[in-house]
């Protein structure tokens, strides 16, 4: 069955996308991006220390995947643009997950922001997927800015909470035409497939996998669950009645004798 | 020569390209991205780029991340 | 892009041979659904699906409960002018029609306010025929002026504008729109309009959304349900109600459900929209847009009505007169229908009331009306 997401011109096969960060060793990242089949994974731009240069990570990623390039460390739509024009400059491509939090309690995402960077990008020709708090209103326009995607958060950044904002994820899923990716709090398969489910179009999952005792066995956990979610909800999930057949019947007047034409 | 990379102040004895300031780091150019006085720069016009007196620089890796 | 190229877009399907497609389980599956599609709504639309009425009926129940409370705002129409340009062949106003032609003057339009207003009621539906040399825009708006002291709300049923004549009304203070396309059915819409500006399927289609564009905070739409195939006029009521409130989420969206009555003229519905069939397109358009209000005017019955009340419907007009200066001149006149509920206030208040609704009179409070300040509101 043809189910393939098409986002950025680019047509996937894996609904599951995957965040680099957190790794307690880059080796574990190839394994892990072969195990959960992602073909989409986030990387990120830092300054470069001089004191103690970082391995190059890129020769850590398979050929052929798609780097989406996180802003974070953006604090405004300014900094997130800086960023992806230089994300580009380096050769990580046009996929840009726009990330502008300024809140570091519980880094919760600017919206506001974030649709401002997303027109700009947007018409630079990226491909931008926003970072977003599931705010219909705000999703809409991201949709009008040039968004690729919009991806709303199932609850705080590491928080592993689950799928707390599923009923404003929803009506994002019911109301918006492009594809919806949750990002962000998922912390377990079951929520994986819980979203899909729903209706969502993909997942991103980084800290649930990166922080597992078993990061490549989790990355194929995670593969599996995205892959039933999917399944179920292609499949056409069974009804379940959202009232009961309880109060007296309302039609028994059209089966009086009477003029039936409403005259 | 003081100039600002990466948000502290250095000094080089003399002008140079950007390519010229990367090797004296030991950087290789396939490593990075450059931002110059806050523009992003190609990395084919490295060595036609001087730094100069008061410059800023940005050298940015790609790195894991979210 | 508009409605209409959403329309031309569904013109290449054949509703008949879909709706001959649908199975009991087809229905079924819609029932236990939230959030419909297209291809939902005209399930609900089907044959097949006149069988499940009672389903239908507790399921529209529960969503109008859910998104409205037990709740029915009652308002009324008034008739500024009945001249007319156009040759409607279903319509009493129709140039053709000999009848008396009347236009209010701003003191009759006080007289009518005041008599309105001591039944309590506080939103009011303006209307006129399509004429803009005896009932210009100016006309229009200068009748507004006078009505906003004494009404909450002014809704407008009058010909289609240009974008900046509905500014000019929204300024004055009309906030809301009410504007029946008549008919989706391309072709039988020109049979019936044969002459005059009314001609312009697309000019009037597009006009809700002009509105919108133009600041006004409620639309309601409609198709006068007998005229054409009722199955296809109520599809496509609904596909249009859900594209402008997906369009301006911020307008408060309606359709009404008028069904052709007797009236002044020779026309004869080809397709009678018998009782059952009227119910089945007011669940069907209830269970696919909760959220879209229902009207329901005095063109129906009373008993029939007030059956119809827990079934979905949100406003119903109450005191009603199609004629023009109806209420404070007592000739007899022609009037745009035949009014079937002829009940004054009260009498409808007390049946909303005795099935367990509560009749209301005041939906909002302006509190930015241009250029009234509330020493000008009349205190009665």
């Amino acid at each position: 069955m043809n189910d393939v997401l098409r986002i950025g011109g680019r047509d996937l096969s894996c609904r599951l996308f995957l965040g680099t960060g957190k790794f307690t060793s880059y080796d574990l990242i190839p394994e892990v991006i072969r195990a959960s089949g992602a073909q989409v994974v986030t990387v990120a731009l830092r300054r470069m220390d001089f004191d103690t240069p970082q391995e190059n990570m890129v020769k850590y990623l398979p050929p052929g995947v798609i780097l989406m390039t996180n802003t974070s460390g953006a604090r405004n739509a300014e900094e997130a643009v800086r960023i992806a024009r230089l994300a580009r400059a380096a050769g990580c491509g046009d996929w840009i997950k726009i990330e502008v939090v300024t809140d570091h309690k519980y880094l919760l995402p600017d919206n506001y922001e974030t649709i401002k960077a997303t027109e700009i990008l947007a018409a630079e020709e990226f491909v931008v997927l926003p970072y977003m708090s599931p705010d219909l209103i705000a999703a809409k326009k991201l949709v009008r800015a040039g968004a690729a995607a919009v991806m709303p958060l199932g609850s705080p950044i590491g928080s592993n909470r689950g799928l707390r904002t599923k009923e404003l994820v929803r009506i994002l899923i019911e109301e918006i035409e492009l594809p919806v990716i949750v990002d962000a709090g998922l912390g377990t398969p079951s929520e994986a497939a819980e979203a899909m489910e729903m209706g969502c179009s993909a997942v991103l999952v980084n800290t649930a996998i990166a922080t597992a005792r078993d990061p490549v066995a989790m990355a194929r956990a995670f593969a599996l669950a995205v892959e039933a979610g999917r399944g179920g909800y292609n499949a056409g999930l069974g009804p379940v009645r959202a009232y009961a057949l309880a109060s007296s019947p309302l039609t028994g007047f059209l089966h009086d004798t009477e003029e039936d034409r409403g005259s | 020569m003081r100039l600002i990379v990466n948000g502290k102040e250095i000094c080089l004895d003399r002008e140079m390209s950007i390519v010229e300031f990367l090797h004296s780091r030991g950087i290789v150019e396939a490593m990075v991205a450059v931002e110059h006085n806050l523009s992003w720069t190609r990395r084919e016009e490295w060595p036609n780029i001087t730094l100069k007196e008061n410059d800023r620089v940005e050298v940015i890796q790609i790195m894991a991340g979210g | 892009m508009t409605f209409y190229n959403r329309q031309l877009a569904f013109e290449k399907y054949s509703l008949t041979q879909d709706l001959a497609r649908v199975l009991p389980e087809d229905v079924e599956r819609v029932l236990a659904s939230s959030n419909l599609t297209s291809d939902d709504f005209l399930i609900l639309l089907s044959p097949v699906a006149e069988r499940y009425l009672e389903p239908m009926a507790q399921r529209a129940h529960a969503l109008t409960v859910q998104h409205f409370g037990r709740v029915i705002l009652l308002y009324t129409p008034l008739y500024l002018a009945n001249y007319c340009t156009n040759f409607c062949l279903y319509c009493g106003f129709a140039a053709q029609n000999r009848i008396r032609r009347d236009r209010l003057t701003l003191e009759e339009v006080a007289a009518e306010a005041r008599l309105i207003r001591v039944s309590g009621l506080r939103h009011i539906l303006i209307l006129t025929g399509e004429s803009r040399k005896m009932s210009s825009v100016e006309y229009i708006r200068q009748c507004v002026e006078v009505l906003r002291p004494y009404f909450l709300s002014i809704s407008a049923e009058v010909y289609p504008l240009e974008i900046d004549e509905y500014t000019q009304l929204v300024g004055s203070g009309v906030d809301g729109l009410t504007l029946y396309q008549e008919t989706y059915d391309r072709a039988l819409y020109a049979a019936v309009h044969p002459r005059g500006p009314k001609r312009d399927y697309r000019y009037r289609l597009e006009a809700p959304e002009r509105a919108c564009d133009a600041g006004i905070r409620s639309v309601n739409i409609g198709a006068l349900l007998g005229l054409a195939d009722w199955r296809l006029d109520a599809f496509l009521t609904g596909l249009h109600a859900d594209y402008l409130q997906h369009l301006y989420p911020e307008v408060e969206v309606s359709v009404s459900l008028p069904r052709l009555r007797p009236h002044e003229g020779t026309f004869q519905p080809q397709h009678e929209v018998r009782n059952r069939e009227f119910v089945q397109i007011m669940l069907a358009m209830r269970i696919f847009l909760p959220r879209v209000g229902i009207t329901i005017s005095t063109r129906e019955r009373s008993g029939f009505r007030d059956h119809l009340i827990p079934l979905g419907v949100t406003k119903m007009s109450a005191g009603s007169c199609t004629q023009v200066g109806g209420r404070s001149h007592r000739e007899a006149e022609t009037g745009q229908f035949e009014i079937s509920d002829q009940r004054d206030v009260p009498a409808v208040k007390q049946a909303i009331e005795s099935r367990g609704y509560k009749a209301i009179f005041k939906d909002w409070h302006p509190i930015v009306a241009a250029g009234v300040d509330m020493a000008g509101r009349v205190a009665l």
